[in-house]
């Protein structure tokens, strides 16, 4: 049994030399490794506030949405410019809106009026005014358009250069019921009519303006 | 006596193995000293693996693990087509089959890549290579091949590679843990005669880096 035994091994030995005789031919190999390919994402972030308060201090000083009021626009169920009752000529309502790429890929994105009732159009004015979160102050002239206008284009602001990741814009935007608006609408009878509006915000990728939807 | 047959046959076994590796050591003096002036060269077997942008470009060695064929991030539809040649030479003196293999390390992103793959420039034959469109998934079980390439002769290969990038992969991800494909290319080179490798990746090397 013993021989047996010696003898398998033995075989085994003998084996195992073949096998390193046929892993005996030339050969020779290289790798290119890690070769990558990632994706990014496009997400926009929307909030609003009544105000802008600075923070941090120094050299990291910035200026930002007031937090107390702060609310997001994508997830709100009431809108954002809300009068709470019937306008009179003179009536203002302000609002700041911080746009903030939170995806990885440069944003571009338009504010859009669509404007589903059009009464007494002519009289609204939105005033767009963009603001920087360095000095909390105005960053170049306000524009003021009129809602009859928007009705018709719907272009409130856009931002074609695009936001970086991380980066996001401030603007300010005023809504006013002008005091040029006419007795004509001074109703004995309240009208029922309004002008009623949605405020929609569209991204896309700014390094493709091909990509932004119409 | 059983101590004594068991020794009797190790001998025995013993003798077998050596006169096998006597008899081959003889063979190769009895060569030499039948024909005198008759000089027995070692040949070698050196393959290169090099990339570039153009056909004709410079080709770089990207056979060092800091030199991704590619290294796409941030990705985003409209990115692309990207496309790279490869090179496969043979360095050595003796002749040399080769194939290179793709091992698929990430795949998240299989189903929104398209490889075409197209053997440009080849030695002889193209052994029977045509253009190949392959998604992520189905480069795993493809691989490249060449026949008896000998002393620098080289074949190159032109790998397009496209994005098919749709909206439903716009996805809340952290930069940490974006969505990815990653890959190796594997080259191995033998010589001609020898056993084909029957594996993927044949005589797995103690220090190779696959």
């Amino acid at each position: 049994m013993k021989k047996l035994v010696a003898s398998f091994l033995y075989i085994l030995v003998l084996l195992a030399l073949f096998t390193v005789g046929t892993y005996a031919w030339f050969f020779d190999q290289a790798t290119n490794t890690d070769n990558i390919i990632q994706i990014g994402n496009l997400k926009l972030s929307a909030d609003v506030s009544t105000g802008l308060e600075g923070f941090g201090s120094g050299e990291d000083a910035y200026y930002d949405l007031k937090a107390a009021d702060l609310v997001d626009i994508k997830s709100a169920t009431s809108s954002i410019f809300d009068f709470e009752g019937r306008v009179q000529p003179g009536d203002t309502m302000t609002r700041y809106v911080r746009i903030e790429n939170v995806g990885t890929i440069l944003m571009g994105y338009r504010f859009e009026i669509e404007v589903e009732e059009d009464y007494m159009g002519e009289y609204i004015e939105f005033t767009i005014t963009p603001y920087s979160s360095l000095t909390g102050l105005p960053l170049g002239s306000a524009v003021t358009l009129k809602g009859d206008a928007l009705a018709l284009s719907g272009n409130l602001y856009r931002n074609e250069l695009g936001l970086d990741q991380t980066e996001f814009d401030l603007i300010r935007i005023d809504l006013k019921i002008s005091e040029t608006i006419t007795n004509d609408y001074n109703l004995t009878t309240v009208s029922e009519s309004a002008f009623n509006f949605d405020l929609v915000i569209t991204a896309w990728q700014a390094d493709y303006p091909e990509s932004e939807p119409q | 006596m059983k101590i004594k047959a068991l020794n009797i046959n190790s001998i025995l076994i013993l003798f077998i193995v050596v006169s096998g590796f006597v008899f081959a050591t003889i063979a190769w003096f009895d060569q030499k000293a039948e024909e005198v002036d008759q000089r027995i060269d070692v040949g070698s077997l050196k393959v290169s693996f090099e990339a570039s942008d153009k056909i004709s470009g410079t080709y770089r060695d990207i056979s060092q693990e800091s030199d991704p064929l590619f290294n796409i991030t941030n990705a985003q539809p409209g990115d692309g087509p990207f496309t790279t040649y490869i090179k496969v030479a043979n360095l050595g003196k003796t002749p040399m089959n080769y194939r290179i293999n793709f091992i698929i390390k990430e795949k998240q992103l299989s189903s929104a890549l398209s490889f075409e793959i197209e053997k440009v420039y080849f030695n002889g034959s193209n052994n029977g290579y045509n253009k190949t469109t392959l998604t992520g998934s189905e480069l795993e079980i493809h691989q490249l091949t060449g026949e008896n390439l000998g002393e620098n002769d080289y074949e190159i290969y032109r790998l397009t590679l496209a994005l098919n990038i749709n909206s439903e992969l716009n996805i809340d991800l952290s930069m940490d843990q974006p969505l990815a494909y990653m890959f190796d290319l594997a080259l191995f080179g033998w010589q001609v005669g020898a056993p084909i490798p029957v594996s993927d990746i044949p005589y797995k090397r103690k220090d190779a880096n696959i």
